[in-house]
C-alpha cells in the first residue's frame, strides 16, 4: 500500500516518518492510495495569534490542536487503521503477540482489555516481542511481527508511552510462526487465571470479534483465523495482575 | 402436521468456513459471525426444503452414529431460526414448542448433552471498534463509527 505524505514544514517530515508503520519504505511512484497533509501552525501575524496545527486524511480534516503530538498521534492511528483494514494479503487482528519457542501467543482483546501489560510480562519472562497491537495473519495461518514500541499507559495516563521490547528486557521476532496458543483475557482485579478451553470454532469467534477488515472481507478473515485455530489451543477467561498469568501462561506451554 | 413443516437453510448472503468438527458462518447482510457445533450443523445441512424432521432426525442420527431425539433437531432448528439461518417457510407445527437448552439437559440427562446442538454467535467489529483508543478532544474528529468520551475515541 502505498500513502502520499504533504507537510509545510520539512521538519515535520522526519516526525511523521517515525510514526509509519514498522517495516515501511520509500516508494518511488507518484500515485498512493491515500494522502496525509500536515500544515504546521504557530505564530500567527498578529500580536498573541497563535495558528493551530491541522492534520488532513485526504480532503477531509482529521484533527486539529495546538500539540503537534496530538497530530502525530492521530496520524499514526490513521495509518496504521488504514493498513490493517486494507492490507491485501494479509489480516490484521486486534491483539498481542509474543513468540514462544517457535510458536506464536496471541492475545485478542478491545482496547484496555490488558494486551499491553501482559505482553510485557511475557517478554520479561523470556518471550520474544511480535506486537501489542496487531496479530497479522498470513492466508496459512501464520502471524507475522508488528512490532512497533510497546504502547504503555502509565499513572492512570490516557495517553501511552513507547518503550522498545528491549525496555523489557527481550527483542523483537523477524520471521512468521504458526500459532500454539490463543489467550482471550480479560483484566480484573483480584482475579485468578483459571481459564476454561476453547474450540477451535469459539477460538476463530474470538479472533473475528477483533480483526480490523472483518466486515469488509469476511470469507478470507474465516479462512485464515481457521487455518490459525487449527494448529492451537485456546483459552479464556478473567486474569489478576499479568505477573502471575504471564507464568500460568508460560508453565501451560511447559516453561 | 410436523411431516409438513419442510426447514430450509438459508445459504445466500453466507460465507462459510468448515472446521473439524464445527461450522462457522458469517451473515454478511447482519455482520454476524456463528460457530456452529457438530448436531448444530448437521441439522442445518440436512435443512433442504425438502426432508420432513423426522427423516432429519434419522439423517443425524445415523452421521453421528447415536439416536438422536426429535427434541434435540427441534432445539436445533429454534437457534438456526433466531440466528436467522432457515429461510422464512411454513409456520412450524404447534406441538413443536420451544424448548430451552437447560431444560433438554434436564429431560435427556447429563450424558446427552454431547450431541445437544449450539450455536455461539458475536456481532463482527467495525474497522475502528478493533482498534486501540485514541486520545481526542473537541478539536480531534474521531474515526467512524467511534465518538469522543472523557478523552478517548470509543
Amino acid at each position: 500500500m502505498r500513502f502520499g505524505v504533504r507537510v509545510s514544514e520539512a521538519e515535520a517530515l522526519r516526525l511523521l516518518a517515525e510514526r509509519l508503520p514498522p517495516g515501511w519504505r520509500r516508494a518511488s511512484s507518484t500515485s498512493v492510495d491515500r494522502i496525509f497533509s500536515l500544515v504546521v501552525g504557530g505564530e500567527g501575524r498578529g500580536r498573541g495569534v497563535r495558528r493551530l496545527n491541522l492534520l488532513y486524511a485526504g480532503a477531509a480534516r482529521a484533527a486539529r490542536s495546538r500539540d503537534l503530538n496530538d497530530l502525530l498521534e492521530r496520524f499514526e492511528s490513521c495509518v496504521q487503521l488504514y493498513v490493517a483494514e486494507h492490507a491485501p494479503r494479509r489480516v490484521f487482528v486486534h491483539a498481542g503477540v509474543v513468540g514462544w519457542r517457535g510458536r506464536a501467543i496471541v492475545i485478542p482483546g478491545r482496547s484496555r482489555s490488558g494486551k499491553t501489560t501482559l505482553v510485557a510480562e511475557l517478554v520479561r519472562a523470556g518471550a520474544v516481542y511480535y506486537s501489542d497491537e496487531y496479530a497479522v495473519f498470513d492466508g496459512e495461518g501464520r502471524v507475522h511481527p508488528y512490532a512497533r514500541p510497546l504502547a504503555v499507559r502509565e499513572g492512570g495516563s490516557l495517553r501511552q508511552t513507547r518503550r522498545p521490547a528491549e525496555a523489557f528486557g527481550g527483542c523483537a521476532g523477524t520471521g512468521p510462526l504458526p500459532v500454539g496458543l490463543l489467550v482471550a483475557s480479560l483484566y480484573e482485579r483480584g482475579a485468578r487465571w483459571r481459564p476454561r478451553p476453547l474450540s477451535p470454532g469459539e477460538a476463530v469467534l474470538e479472533m473475528l470479534s477483533n480483526t480490523v477488515p472483518a466486515r469488509r472481507s469476511p470469507g478470507r478473515a474465516l479462512a485464515a483465523l481457521s487455518c490459525a485455530a487449527g494448529t492451537a489451543a485456546a483459552l479464556a477467561g478473567s486474569r489478576g495482575e499479568a505477573v502471575r498469568a504471564a507464568e500460568a501462561i508460560l508453565k501451560s506451554l511447559g516453561a | 402436521m410436523s411431516e409438513r413443516y419442510l426447514p430450509a437453510a438459508r445459504r445466500s448472503k453466507l460465507v462459510v468456513s468448515e472446521l473439524a468438527d464445527e461450522v462457522l458462518v458469517y451473515d454478511t447482510e447482519a455482520h454476524r459471525a456463528h460457530c456452529l457445533n457438530r448436531t448444530a450443523a448437521l441439522v442445518w445441512k440436512s435443512c433442504d426444503g425438502e426432508t420432513p424432521v423426522s427423516r432429519i432426525v434419522e439423517r443425524v442420527g445415523g452421521q453421528l452414529s447415536a439416536p438422536v431425539a426429535e427434541d434435540v433437531v427441534w432445539l436445533a432448528l429454534d437457534q438456526l431460526a433466531e440466528f436467522d439461518l432457515l429461510l422464512p417457510t411454513a409456520p412450524r407445527p404447534a406441538a413443536s414448542s420451544q424448548i430451552s437448552r437447560r431444560k433438554m439437559l434436564r429431560r435427556l440427562g447429563i450424558t446427552a448433552a454431547v450431541s445437544l446442538p449450539l450455536i455461539t454467535s458475536i456481532v463482527s467489529p467495525t474497522a475502528a471498534q478493533a482498534q486501540s483508543d485514541i486520545p481526542c478532544n473537541e478539536n480531534t474528529l474521531c474515526p467512524e463509527g467511534r465518538s469522543c468520551i472523557a478523552g478517548l475515541c470509543e
